[in-house]
Formats: C-alpha cells, structure tokens, sequence
C-alpha cells in the first residue's frame, strides 16, 4: 500500500461520512454508489484495517441507494436524530457525549481552535463540535497529508511536515472523535439498523481504527 | 456452535507420518467439528464457499510452516467475510516431528483446544482491535518507506463497567499495566489504546473479570483447558504455553496453546492445566527483552508452581519456564503421566478471585489441605494479621482492598474489620497505605495457607463508635480517640469535646 494511496483513501472515508451525516441531501444521495464505486477501488487498503468489515457493508448499502428513497431517509435520519416523544434523540455533537457540563465550552473552543490554527473557518450553518464538522476537518487534515507526501521526496524536511501533520490528526482523533464517536455508533446500532446507524457504526469504527494507524505512521516516521 | 477445521494443504505433505484420516475421524467422533481440507493455496474465495457450505464462522486454520504473516492470513479471511480475532492459526509444524510417533495426539490436542477457543469466542467490538504493524526482518528498503507492509490485528482491553470495581476503589489493572495505559479518574478505569501492546496482565490480574479481551478472555481460556480433557489418544499431553513473539521453530512434543505475553500466565491458569490432564506445562518467552517486563512475573509464577508441586511430592518438573534459543524449545520431560478429567467441559475459572483457592483445592490433595502452608514470593494468595493493639480503625485497608477481603462492617454501635481469608490475593495495598505500618498494625505474609484460606470470613478487630454528643452522628471509635489522645496529649478530646468535625466547627 503506497503511503500516498493510504491517505487518499482516508481522505475519501472521512468526506463521505461527513456528507452522510449532515441532513439528508438529494444531491449526496444521488452520487451514493458510484461514490461508492470511488471508494472501493482502495479495498485492497481497507480490508488491512480493523473495520473493513463495518465499511464493506456500508459501500455495499451505499451502492443499492435509489434516489427515490430519498423520503424515506428523511425519515430514517429524523427517527435517530430528530426529536420525538417516543425517545431521546441521538446526539450528533461531541458535546452531547460530555459528563460534565463546564466541558461544553471548552470542548467547542479547542476545537475552533485547532481549525482555525489549521487555516480553516467554521461555517455559519454548522456548529464546530458536529460530527460531520469534525470528520470534514480530518478529510481536510489526510488531503494535506496526501499533497506533502507527493511531494515529499524522502528528505528530512518534507517528512517533518508529513509527521507535523499526523501528529495533528493524531491529536484531535485522541482528544475529540474517539472520545465520543464510538458511542455514538453503539446508540446507533441499538436504536437502528438502517443507514444511518451503518454510518454511525462505520464512523464509530474508523475513527478508532484510524488512531492505530496514525500512531503506527507516526512510529515509522520518527525510526 | 460446530468449529470449522481447515486443513492446508501442506499439512499432509510436510507430516507424512501423520495419518490424515485417523486424525480426522478422531477430531470428528465427539462430534461439533467439521474437518475440510484445502485443495488450494488457502485464499479468501475457497474459505467463503467452504464457511457458507458449512455455515461455521469459527475457524481454526491449521498448516505445517506456515509462510504467510498473520497480517496477510487475517486479510484473507477478512476478505472472506470471518471475523480474523475469531480464527484460530494453528501451524503444528514445530510441534509435529517429521517422523515423531506421538504426532497424532499432539495434533489432536491442539485442534480441539484451538477449536474450543474458536467456539467460545465472544465477538469483538470496534474498541477490542488494534492494528500494529510486526517490524520487517531484515532492512527495509527504499521503496518500504513510501508503503505500509500488511497490518495485523491484536485484541486490546475494554472496561466492564458492570462488573468493575474501580468505584470500591480497586486499581489492580492500573498497578499492572507495564506502559500506563489504564488510569483511574474520578473512580473509573480509563483506557490509553495508543500505548497498549496487547499484553494482557490487567485481564490476568484482574479479580473481578472485568476486562473484555477477546481472543484471550476468560470464556475461550477455560474452554481450551477444558478441551484437554477430551484427548482420545492415550499420549503425553504437554501444554506450552507460548508467547506468539517467541518465534519458536521447533518445540517437538509440546501441544501450543498461544498467550498474548509470558507475563499472563497464573498460578491457576498453570495448575488447572494440570490438574484438568496436561501432563506438563511449560512457559515459553520471548526472552529478557520482553517489551513489557513479563520475565519476573513468569518467573516467580513457574518457580511458585514447582514449589507446590515439591511440597505434594511430585515432580517439579511439571511446570519450567522455556526460552527459544534460536527458536529451538527443549522437549517436555518424560514424566508419569497424569489422569485426565472429562468432566472438565468447559474448563474451571482461570481468572478473577475465586479462581485462586478454587485451582489449589483442585492439586492439593483433601486431606492435606488442613496443614498446607508455602511461604513464597509467587503466592497467590496471602495472610493478613491485624494487631488489635495498634489498629485505630481507621479502616483505609478495606477501602484500598480490590477483593474486599478487608471488609468494613457496622452492627449496630460497633465497627470493625472482617477478614474474608480465601479473598486475600497478597497484592499488600492494605500495608502501603496504612498509616500506623510502623508501629505494626497490619502485616501481610505472601504464604498460601490453606488451612487459613479455608476459614469463614470473621472479624479481626472491633470497637465502639463514638457518638457525636450534638448531632448524636458517629464520628470514630475509642481506639481512634485513644491514638489521637497519644499523639496530642490526653487534653485534646477534652479540649474540643466529643463533637464531630462539623458540629466543632459549628459549637466552637
């Protein structure tokens, strides 16, 4: 597996999950299987990890979507996150997975600031603690990866900028979405099995499963 | 749930002397294990089609020098839909001699307990794998840098937070981490993945079971052992178990049974393999550059292990500690051989408190029981003695204890300390943290006793609360009072007067 390759394929991981859990949008669900297609052209990278088999049933399901079961997915989507009298919905924030609220503040500061240090801005429309916030910023993270790598040529300088940058996703895997993300997979799964508990599973899986690798990276980086 | 028995092709081939078809209808009689052999290089479509044929996803691969890494082998069968912590490497060549006349029961020890791990194997969420890269042998060339080798996948702990004590204020897993990775943070046990090397010490020394490590939990464990029992051949059964770093290439006359480090071996893990029907047990290293410093522990285990055996007038011979030297293990000793017990399915508790007494009172004879006594720096279990003279009561030991075998009890106007004997698993917390040590209130002897383990738990010391005379709360006792007294001069209590904290605050 090229190095290059691997990031690419995390970079790809990272922004579909991110897409799917925003609310449903015609425009993602209609380019779902060949999205899917896309992705499946590094298989041979993600049966190596850990959650292959969480993320090979979710491209599967991704490439049976049809458009026209867009309502149903609105559906889908407001029965695990939306409100309702039957239960609570499930939290699609970092914040939400917090045992003591005085952490809510600072949850949501470091996070900003770790975009912002990274050259990025929140939007607007989305609070900076959501998942599909945070997974966009990882998708960002292995996209820069990718670049220092190709042009990276084995010198000592340009591998310290690929290690700064894992050093970075390291960082926020450790300290935010693997504090959270894997229970928000396990309420998925118990409350559904639809989709978008597949997503949340897969998401719950690969951000876990993502910290190895990282770290593994990292460890070969500093030999 | 039947086990799926996948035999490699090169089984046959490299093990002329081993008589396929016996093997197989020997493995076959007792019946839930279903015996395929591999007519090609093994690869993820001839796996699918045989699992959905036999709809088995417990797995047991077994080969005769095996090439692939376990990375590899593990992407085969992930691709070919099992769940790679569920299947069972099993390559028997360094174990079956090429001409070794005793190949039959050693092969079929090893795939019935590699089979009785596969079916008792519990599944594993997203937080019990790791991916860890095994170092390249050799140097690594240029184009190695720009590319990742295949990654394997090592179970890693998880917390049960049902069964865990950590609220009672147990901590054992944190002590026994070699690298840090469990914390205890406002009473709960916190896991670090990153430094974690899979070794297993927290689940061995756990007393609780509190610990989910797939592939070498409790369950499959005892299920192994359980499975020597059930040898038909009437050969030696000798168990080594090895550490999957100690690159063993030859072990003729040993029946493997894998363990994540040396370090995770027990002293009831060692004598129920015994007394379940291994004739001799054995623990192989990775040697003194053990990454988790797992030489002195096994160390002290073994050498607890032959001792008791001494002292039963058997052959401490039963039990070593093994190194590969240059990969190569010396072969079991040629001992009497031991009963086996059938009814052993699935095999006793190896891990957790009660496991202690209960694999001693397995190997010690009834009758010796009364009067066994070893003193030794390996005993699992231990004698506490509390001096009734010195003890304030303060009762810090029973809040450190992880097993509660220091109880706090409170019956009606009295307190005091109960000791429950068969709990005391020698791990001295209670010594560090009390604070009259010196003056010898509490004293810990690593013996293991079993006259003194078989004792009902009953109290050490008690005394008389001591009533708040304002708020009618009790606040301490009498001995606790007279220790202040000493330490203050005989004016204090008089001074503040029989008043809780509080209410001397309140009263002045």
């Amino acid at each position: 597996m090229e190095l290059v390759d691997v990031a690419r394929f995390r970079q790809g991981a990272y922004r579909l999950l991110a897409a799917w859990l925003l609310y449903p949008d015609r425009a993602v669900v209609e380019v779902a299987p060949s999205a899917a297609g896309l992705l499946r052209e590094y298989d041979e990278i993600a049966i190596g990890l850990t959650y292959w088999d969480s993320w090979d049933r979710l491209l599967r399901a991704l490439n049976q979507i049809d458009v026209e079961e867009f309502p149903s997915l609105e559906r889908n989507y407001m029965t695990l996150f939306g409100e309702s009298r039957a239960h609570q919905p499930i939290s699609l924030c970092e914040t939400g997975y917090v045992a003591m609220p005085d952490s809510v503040a600072q949850i949501t500061g470091d996070v900003a600031a770790q975009y912002v240090a990274s050259g990025l801005a929140v939007s607007a429309e989305n609070v900076p603690d959501h998942a599909a916030v945070e997974l966009e910023y990882l998708s960002y993270l292995c996209d820069h990866e990718a670049v220092s790598r190709q042009e990276a040529n084995g010198t000592k300088e340009d591998s310290g900028e690929v290690n700064r940058i894992l050093e970075r996703q390291q960082s926020f895997l450790k300290q935010h979405l693997c504090m959270w993300m894997p229970a928000m997979g396990r309420q998925a799964a118990k409350r559904d099995n639809g989709i978008y508990a597949q997503i949340c599973s897969t998401a719950g899986g690969l951000v876990v499963g993502d910290l190895d690798l990282v770290t593994i990276l990292l460890s070969r980086g500093k030999d | 749930m039947s086990a799926l028995i996948l035999i490699d092709r090169s089984f046959g081939r490299q093990l002329p002397s081993l008589d396929l078809d016996l093997l197989e209808s020997r493995l076959t009689t007792a019946g839930s294990l279903t015996i395929s052999r591999l007519t090609e290089p093994l690869h993820a479509a001839e796996v699918r089609s045989i699992m959905e044929t036999t709809e088995s996803h417990s797995i047991v691969y077994v080969g005769c020098e095996i090439t692939e890494s376990l990375g590899q082998i593990q992407k085969i069968f992930r691709r070919a839909g099992a769940d790679p912590l569920g299947v069972e490497v099993l390559d028997l060549g360094p174990y079956c001699g090429r001409n070794g006349s005793d190949s039959s029961t050693i092969a079929q020890a090893a795939i019935r307990c590699a089979a009785a791990r596969v079916q008792a194997y519990p599944g594993s969420a997203p937080d019990n794998v790791k991916s860890r890269m095994i170092a390249p042998k050799g140097a690594v060339s240029r184009r190695g840098l720009f590319s990742l080798a295949t990654l394997a996948a090592l179970p890693v702990p998880s917390v049960l937070r049902e069964r865990c004590r950590s609220s009672d204020g147990c901590e054992q897993c944190v002590s026994a981490c070699p690298h840090g990775s469990l914390s205890r943070q406002e009473g709960a046990i916190e896991f670090d993945r990153t430094s974690c090397t899979s070794c297993g010490i927290c689940v061995a020394d756990c007393p609780w079971e509190a610990l989910q490590f797939p592939r070498w939990s409790p369950r499959e464990i005892e299920s192994q052992l359980g499975s020597i029992a059930q040898t038909q051949d009437p050969g030696r059964v000798s168990l080594l178990f090895a550490c999957h770093r100690a690159g063993i290439k030859e072990a003729l006359g040993w029946v493997p049974f894998q363990i994540p480090c040396q370090a995770f071996v027990t002293v009831p893990l060692l004598l129920h393999a015994l007394s379940t029907g291994a004739d001799a047990v054995a623990v192989c290293s990775c040697g003194d550059q053990c990454e988790n410093d797992g030489r002195g522990r096994a160390e002290r285990c073994v050498d607890y292990c032959r001792n008791l055996l001494q002292r039963l007038g058997d052959s401490p011979q039963r039990v070593q500690l093994l190194d590969a030297t240059d990969g190569r293990v010396d072969p079991p000793p040629e001992l009497p051989q031991l009963l086996r017990d059938p009814s052993a399915v699935p095999g006793p508790r190896v891990f957790g408190w009660p496991a202690i007494k209960e694999s001693l009172d397995r190997i010690v004879p009834a009758n010796l029981v009364a009067d066994f006594r070893l003193e030794h720096a390996g005993s699992p279990l231990g004698i506490i003695e509390i001096d009734e003279a010195v003890c304030t009561l303060c009762a810090t030991c029973t809040q450190v204890c992880p097993t509660n075998a220091l109880h706090y009890t409170r019956e009606d106007r009295t307190v005091g300390i109960r000791l429950a004997p068969d709990r005391c698993i020698a791990c001295g917390l209670c010594i560090d943290t009390c604070p009259e040590l010196k003056r010898g209130a509490i004293s810990l002897s690593k013996t293991t006793d079993l006259g003194f383990a078989s004792q009902r738990p009953h109290v050490l010391v008690d005394d008389e609360e001591v009533h708040c005379e304002a708020c009618g709360r009790p606040y301490s006792t009498k001995r606790m009072i007279r220790r202040l007294n000493e330490l203050l001069g005989e004016g204090f209590h008089a001074a503040i007067g029989p008043r809780c904290p509080e209410c001397r605050g309140v009263h002045g």
